[in-house]
């Protein structure tokens, strides 16, 4: 039904925190004719205005498509930023693997210096909550339709501001579900484990390179985090580069997710080769049952005639 | 918060990290015999104030922008994974 002429309205578009997960207020926005950028705009503008994001703070979007989004951005809205205001782009963690690969290291989160460990993709997990509702308002009118979503949204921030300070008993979940629902403070503990745990895998890392290369990648990489909004492309050297290890031998050598991807990729294809080797074998006992029983007509007859 | 958090080393927790995304479940089939609508609280909460969105949108300007096969997007279903899924599988 999403572009038939029997819905006037396809969709909405809404714009939530992307670390508490509250929605922002005036920005549920219908969409009429798919997604289109002008109506992310006014979210992305509202958000702005009605939450009081001073230019000094800086604003970052998480957006599914926000390497196209962003490539116009200014031409149309730049006369209705406020002044100063420097606004940093992300793909969420989820969708950026639908990218091609170069989107990945120029708008994954993870390489983003200051945006923390976020995945970006909050508004999947309210939509969950919010598409048991959004089906019985299909044919209501449109302030009911309206005044409903409000009602749900709302309410969906009044619960995450009371359970903000709350603790589970368990402070550290393979769930990042779990993390999100138990509270900020809890978030604390487990971002505290988290550092530590990536700072021993660090070293450890790091160990396995001379001082003088990783202070020549260290140099490289801040040099690419200090031109990246600029200039998105030179954040591609976060990736692997195959065609360098000819040319510059010494600058790049082999790196462990390398090997741990060939690893991965070798343990899948011997994966695959087994269930066909199993479906083979089930097939050839199958058939081997079915000429045996052909060929000796004669014992089948002796096993049951007694 | 602080007087002074301009001067926090830390500048970057304040900055604003916002999510967009659309959602096409949330859709509204067109009625034959609409009734006048009354609003409420029209605006006050999440949802956007139609006037203030419509006027925005008749004057808006809308990128041609790039196309998404240009970028890599080959899809925007809601289940690109099902497809995804077809061609991984063993041909059993």
């Amino acid at each position: 039904m999403m572009f038939s002429k029997t819905c006037d309205i396809t969709g909405i578009i809404a714009v939530a925190c992307a670390r508490h997960g509250c929605f922002a207020p005036n920005s549920i926005v219908d969409l009429t004719r798919g997604e289109q950028q002008k109506i992310a705009d006014w979210a992305f503008l509202e958000q702005l205005r009605t939450t009081g994001v001073r230019p000094e703070q800086g604003a970052m979007l998480i957006y599914d498509i926000a390497c196209q989004y962003f490539v116009y951005l200014q031409e149309r809205i730049g006369h209705l930023i406020p002044d100063g205001l420097e606004i940093d782009r992300a793909i969420g963690l989820f969708h950026v693997h639908d990218h091609k690969e170069s989107c990945f290291y120029r708008f994954a989160s993870s390489f983003i210096p200051g945006s923390g460990v976020v995945a970006g993709e909050i508004l999947e997990s309210l939509w969950a909550n919010l598409n048991t509702i959004t089906p019985s308002t299909r044919t209501a009118t449109h302030a009911h339709r309206a005044e409903i979503i409000d009602d749900h949204a709302t309410d969906s921030n009044h619960k995450k501001a009371l359970s903000m300070g709350e603790r589970l008993n368990n402070p550290i979940s393979v769930f990042p579900m779990d993390i999100l629902a138990s509270g900020l403070s809890n978030r604390f503990i487990h971002a505290t484990e988290m550092v530590r745990l990536t700072q021993n895998y660090y070293d450890q890392m790091s160990g396995t390179v001379s001082a003088s290369l990783r202070n020549q990648w260290q140099k490289e990489i801040t040099h690419a985090e200090c031109h990246r909004l600029s200039n998105p492309a030179i954040m591609d050297l976060m990736g692997a580069k195959e065609a360098n290890h000819e040319q510059q031998p010494n600058l790049s050598p082999d790196r462990p997710e390398c090997s741990a991807f060939q690893w991965l990729t070798l343990a899948i294809a011997i994966e695959e080769k087994q269930s066909v080797i199993f479906i083979e074998m089930v097939l050839l006992i199958v058939r081997a049952l079915c000429q045996d029983r052909h060929s000796r007509p004669d014992s089948e007859v002796d096993n049951t005639a007694p | 918060m602080a007087q002074n958090w301009k001067e926090d080393p830390n500048r970057w927790v304040y900055r604003r990290v916002i999510t967009v995304d659309g959602n096409f479940k949330a859709n509204h089939v067109r009625q034959k015999n609409a009734a006048e609508d009354i609003w409420l609280y029209e605006g006050s909460g999440m949802t956007a104030r139609r006037s203030e969105y419509e006027s925005f949108l008749k004057t808006a300007k809308e990128s041609s922008g790039v196309s998404r096969s240009a970028i890599g997007i080959s899809r925007i279903s809601a289940n690109p994974i099902r497809n995804r899924h077809a061609k991984t599988t063993f041909g059993l």
